[in-house]
């Protein structure tokens, strides 16, 4: 008995579609399914070993609770009691503030985000910690400024550029962008268009860019101000593009004027003429910008991401074919929090905002779990992601989370952080419950694929959503609900819709606790809260998506969303269900004046001062540090932490520590060798890797190694390197540049 | 008087040659004395070269046929010697160690006690040959690869030479037996199991029905033996066969156990003892660099460009076409034939050369969506000791 099932990759944001055969109840192959309409075929060999990650070593099948140093099985009931309880009183005696929901960050599914949050929010916490906030702080909060919402995140509509300027950015290895190899070689190879490459290092993008500018580590803001100058000096800026549709130019202008380039170009260790033609194609030239880790994690992320929106602001390629645009979306990636709001929290004891559509950044949640103040974190809910590898500074995350009154995991796997935990609540994984995700990747087709289980969850597990659910049961935060509902879900959609609709008039109240609800009814009838909460999203989908999804066929009416909802049923591979308005590509923008807002007051200061002098100051490399660290080098070989058993990289060099040739021989070093190294944070041992495409002062480790792996750990994890008080002032970690030194071992 | 049989049954093997023949050495003894009675070994020694009917052996020895046959048959149920009728007759032949004797000892798949300790004394033996001897130096290829089914359709106009497939319609009957190398490693140690298909050695024509007839395999049908090569190409086995038209077997090898394979590999170049004449090419626009024949290819000739598509190593290649059926990508396994086209040797080394007879200058071409296999260069220097044998041939 095998059958081929169409699904998608979970272990990346792009979400590949795939083909798995299923033999007798097991995965057994995979292989890249050309039908799905984004992807196309195209699949990494991370993707094309996802078996690797649907059988671990150390699955997670019954709930589990630690009783001193070990775990013993309970019932769900047990497990869901106890905590329901424990939850209840952290915060009848501290508030809603003791207690954080650490979640929305996997890539392989979202729906358990609307749960956590929604049970957060129903405690009165706003204490939402992701992914989002370790990456995307600073770029979030400049895209709410400047587009309206921090979930606007302007993407490249590289089909239509002439040029594609990756900054930070090695997508040959990290994509981030569908099908990103292919795309980035078509650039290539095309007379007519230009790959432009801004990195440090000759990585494997740079390697077959046409343009690569390798720029001093920790130097980009200072090179997109001295790109931005020479810009406005020759008058290069798009005038009329300014005038039309952007606010606030006048009151920056003068930021830039009489600056230095040439002197900042200098300390930028790269070639006047290079930038200075470079400048003049982006300003003549239809061209996008692709920022990645290098830009966000690098030395001042948020001026940074702040000065490239300036320098696409002034080169006229927002809300523009072929530049970067607000693509249509089926569930923003988050919400707008302002924090001028009063209402929006801050963290009590860094003061941090949510400044990630909602998320605060992780790599402060041990201060907020170690400080002595009354409101600090006494609980947190991790849910389907992995902190203790993640993010920074394991060794502050290890002490912390030990201090945790409560700490509960949803996971598969008895991963690093479900070993420290209180409750372990045992998932289903990605290819046995019905997950999709939201990532917002094309313009102007809007995407969507709901993968369906293949293969049958082992022992108790659970949709994280479904356990999210069983816990606000037991809260009592479910509203109660008459039992006809319960029985209609059983029945045709529409019917059980309208029944819904006439009780949620009733019930007002209710309305933000849906997701349970609908959970409690439709969900029973499939066994499945995320399939039941789709189906609800579409139902109440927003205007703007409805009126996307009408462009693609779906027409208007009541029943609009239960059509799309079937449609997402019958097409397994993935679909567009949506088509924005192409001619208006500045529909998505938000901001008060409805143009591109581009005076940020908090950054003036600092947007105005940064000259070639400040950072020759910033960047020395303090004593006994003489190297650089980039903590997370993209490679084919890593996944974040969702592949566990090192035996998918057999053969390989997964993990090393990787340094340019000058640099290894000033070290006495070679290939192959044990080194050590060190950082403020901490001192790790790897394999030396000598390389080329590493830049002279640099040293790189992959992120997602050091796993525990039945009784084995394979690999470096970078996390025991990376501080978490090294960051930016928004709280995204500052990995690539850490001071460090690399000696034998 | 036994030793003295043994002795001369050392010195016969030793004369018959082969990677492993017969060696004055205490292992020869110890192995040979477990393999064949006196009686058998004396019958061993009397079989003249080729193939010959009972009463020439008999003959041999100055006894009477009927006290021979019945000590031909026992031997050929143990595989100690082959049989096979023709025109009503039935010949016998003396097979060599190896190939021979100690195929035939582990094709059953038994795993009884005196397998193991044949496993033990026939691994002793070899290892005290290949230190006396050192590992063989290649100069002509006894053997050779034959890529894998589908690199060839049906329609295309390369000779059958060849065509894997086309032997399974050309030869009848056929027999599949234990692959000998890897239950001879599992004998020795259970661990040692590389997960490969065991059940997929092929014999073809007189040789299958002597392996039917003496039980040590089973006939196939054409279908049960096209899903064997289909098999063995998923688990990324190489089809490997004798070096001429005419093949009677057809292993299909790992590369961690089997003879033919670890003999070429162990070379400075395998690619130039043991090749099938084809060379990978990848289409860098379709390629997704998964890497999957990176991890396929059983020589280890192929690694990642630095343009993210992989790069053979021809020194290091058979051309087994392994990359190729494993790629993963949409009909990333199915070939196509592409064009023939005359070969201007362009961009390839020279000292690179593969075996076509009667085709040289000609380069075939044979394309899939993301690998194509292309032929080596067939205008080969004449002093080549691959092109003489193509000559001599």
């Amino acid at each position: 008995m095998e059958q081929w099932h169409k699904t998608g990759c979970v272990l990346c944001a792009q979400n590949c579609g795939l083909e798995i055969l299923v033999k007798d109840g097991r995965m057994t192959k995979v292989r890249p399914d050309k039908d799905n309409p984004r992807s196309k075929g195209y699949a990494c060999r991370k993707g094309l070993n996802v078996i690797f990650h649907q059988y671990p070593k150390d699955r997670v099948t019954q709930p589990l609770k630690r009783i001193g140093d070990r775990f013993e099985p309970v019932s769900w009931d047990q497990a869901v009691g106890e905590i329901a309880a424990k939850i209840k009183n952290l915060v009848g005696t501290h508030g809603p503030r003791s207690i954080a929901y650490m979640g929305a960050s996997a890539q392989g599914g979202h729906f358990e985000a609307a749960f956590g949050l929604t049970l957060l929010r129903a405690l009165g916490s706003q204490n939402f910690y992701s992914s989002a906030g370790q990456e995307f702080s600073g770029s979030w909060w400049v895209l709410g400024r400047m587009l309206g919402k921090q979930y606007n995140v302007a993407v490249p509509d590289e089909h239509h550029a002439e040029m594609l300027v990756g900054w930070g950015w090695n997508g040959m290895e990290s994509h981030q962008m569908p099908r990103a190899p292919i795309v980035l070689r078509e650039f290539s190879k095309d007379e007519n268009r230009l790959l432009v490459v801004i990195d440090p290092r000759k990585s494997e993008t740079a390697a077959i860019a046409d343009i690569h500018l390798p720029v001093r580590p920790g130097a980009d803001a200072l090179l997109l101000k001295a790109m931005i100058a020479i810009i406005l000096d020759e008058g290069w800026e798009k005038k009329e593009y300014l005038s039309r549709f952007v606010d606030g130019f006048e009151k920056i202008k003068s930021w830039f004027e009489g600056f230095d380039a040439r002197a900042a170009i200098a300390f930028c260790q790269l070639d006047y003429d290079q930038v200075y033609d470079l400048c003049r194609l982006m300003t003549t030239r239809r061209w996008c910008m692709h920022p990645d880790l290098g830009i966000y994690m690098g030395w001042r992320s948020t001026l940074s991401c702040y000065l490239m929106n300036i320098l696409g602001a002034v080169c006229g390629i927002f809300g523009v074919r072929g530049g970067n645009i607000i693509p249509g979306m089926v569930m923003p990636m988050g919400f707008h929090a302002d924090e001028r709001d009063p209402n929006v929290w801050r963290t009590v004891a860094t003061h941090m905002p949510p400044a990630a559509a909602g998320s605060f950044p992780p790599a402060v949640m041990p201060e907020e779990i170690l400080t002595d103040h009354p409101e600090r974190l006494r609980a947190v809910y991790v849910s389907a992601c992995n902190p203790l590898r993640a993010y920074p500074d394991t060794t502050a995350y290890e002490k912390a989370f030990s201090k945790l009154d409560l700490l509960v995991v949803n996971e598969i796997v008895m991963s690093e952080t479900a070993r420290l935990a209180h409750y372990v609540l045992p998932c289903r994984t990605y290819y046995e419950c019905w997950d999709g995700t939201f990532f917002p990747w094309t313009y102007p087709e809007v995407f969507f694929q709901m993968r369906r289980p293949i293969v049958k969850p082992p022992g108790q597990c659970l949709e994280a959503a479904q356990i999210f659910t069983l816990i606000a049961d037991k809260l009592g935060i479910i509203p109660q609900f008459p039992e006809e509902l319960k029985n209609a879900a059983a029945g045709d959609r529409m019917t059980f819709g309208a029944k819904l609709m006439e009780w949620g008039m009733a019930a007002p109240d209710a309305l933000p606790k849906m997701p349970f609800v609908l959970a409690q009814t439709l969900g029973k009838a499939w066994d499945s809260a995320n399939l039941a909460a789709l189906w609800g999203m579409m139902m109440t989908a927003p205007k703007a998506f409805r009126k996307n999804a009408a462009r693609a066929g779906f027409a208007t009416g009541m029943d609009q969303g239960d059509r799309i909802f079937q449609a997402i049923l019958d097409n397994p591979q993935g679909l567009w269900v949506g088509q924005a308005d192409e001619n208006n590509p500045m529909d998505g923008i938000k901001t008060p004046s409805g143009k591109i807002e581009v005076y940020i007051p908090e950054m003036e200061q600092e947007a105005k001062t940064i000259d070639a002098a400040t950072e020759a100051k910033a960047l020395n490399l303090p004593d006994g540090f003489p190297l650089i660290l980039n903590a997370g080098r993209h490679t084919k070989y890593n996944a974040n932490t969702l592949m566990r058993n090192p035996d998918w990289n057999k053969g390989k060099r997964a993990c090393t520590v990787a340094m340019n040739p000058d640099d290894a021989r000033s070290f006495k070093l070679t290939d192959g060798q044990p080194v050590r190294v060190t950082t403020a944070a901490g001192s790790r041992v790897g394999e030396l890797e000598v390389s080329d495409q590493i830049r002279k002062g640099t040293v790189l480790i992959p992120h997602g190694f050091g796993l525990i792996y039945g009784d084995e750990t394979y690999g470096i994890n970078v996390n025991y390197l990376t501080k978490n008080s090294h960051r930016d002032p928004l709280g995204t970690p500052i990995h690539r540049f850490i001071p460090c030194r690399v000696e034998a071992a | 008087m036994t030793h003295e049989i043994y002795k001369k049954l050392c010195e016969h093997m030793g004369k018959r040659g082969g990677r492993y023949p017969g060696k004055d050495i205490p292992e020869f003894y110890a192995l040979a004395e477990k393999l064949f009675t006196p009686e058998e070994a004396e019958v061993y020694v009397a079989i003249p070269k080729g193939y010959s009917p009972a009463s020439a052996i008999a003959k041999e020895m100055g006894k009477d046929e009927s006290q021979a046959i019945p000590v031909l048959e026992t031997m050929a149920n143990k595989g100690l010697c082959t049989s096979g009728s023709m025109g009503g007759i039935k010949f016998y032949g003396a097979p060599l160690f190896v190939p021979g004797i100690f195929e035939f000892q582990f094709m059953k798949g038994t795993k009884t006690q005196k397998d193991k300790e044949l496993a033990r004394l026939i691994h002793a033996y070899k290892q005290a040959v290949d230190a006396g001897q050192g590992p063989p130096k290649v100069t002509y290829p006894a053997t050779r690869v034959i890529p894998i089914q589908r690199t060839i359709s049906p329609e295309n106009t390369i000779h059958t030479y060849h065509q894997v497939a086309s032997y399974i319609e050309k030869y009848d009957p056929i027999s599949v037996s234990t692959c000998f190398c890897r239950h001879e490693a599992k004998l020795m140690d259970e661990s040692d199991d590389c997960g490969k298909p065991d059940d997929v050695c092929m014999q073809f024509g007189m040789g299958a029905q002597f392996i039917i007839d003496r039980k040590l395999g089973r006939k196939l049908t054409k279908d049960e033996a096209m899903d064997v090569l289909i098999k063995s190409e998923e688990a990324g086995l190489v089809h490997a066969s004798i070096n001429r038209q005419d093949i009677d077997f057809i292993c299909n090898c790992c590369k961690c156990h089997c003879m033919i394979i670890k003999t070429a590999l162990a070379q400075d170049k395998p690619g130039l003892t043991l090749n099938s004449g084809f060379k990978p090419v990848w289409n860098s626009d379709l390629c997704q660099a998964c890497e999957t024949c990176i991890d396929r290819c059983p020589a280890g000739a192929l690694a990642m460009g630095s343009a993210s598509v992989p790069e053979v190593d021809l020194n290091q290649c058979i051309g087994c076409g392994v990359c190729a059926t494993g790629c993963r990508m949409p009909d990333g396994g199915h070939f196509t034939c592409g064009k023939k086209r005359h070969s201007t040797a362009a961009g390839r080394s020279k000292s690179i050369t593969g075996c076509h007879q009667g085709e040289q200058g000609i380069v075939f071409y044979l394309t899939l969506s993301y690998i194509i296999i292309d032929c080596f260069v067939a205008d080969a220097p004449r002093n080549d000791p691959i092109d003489r044998h193509c000559e001599r041939r």
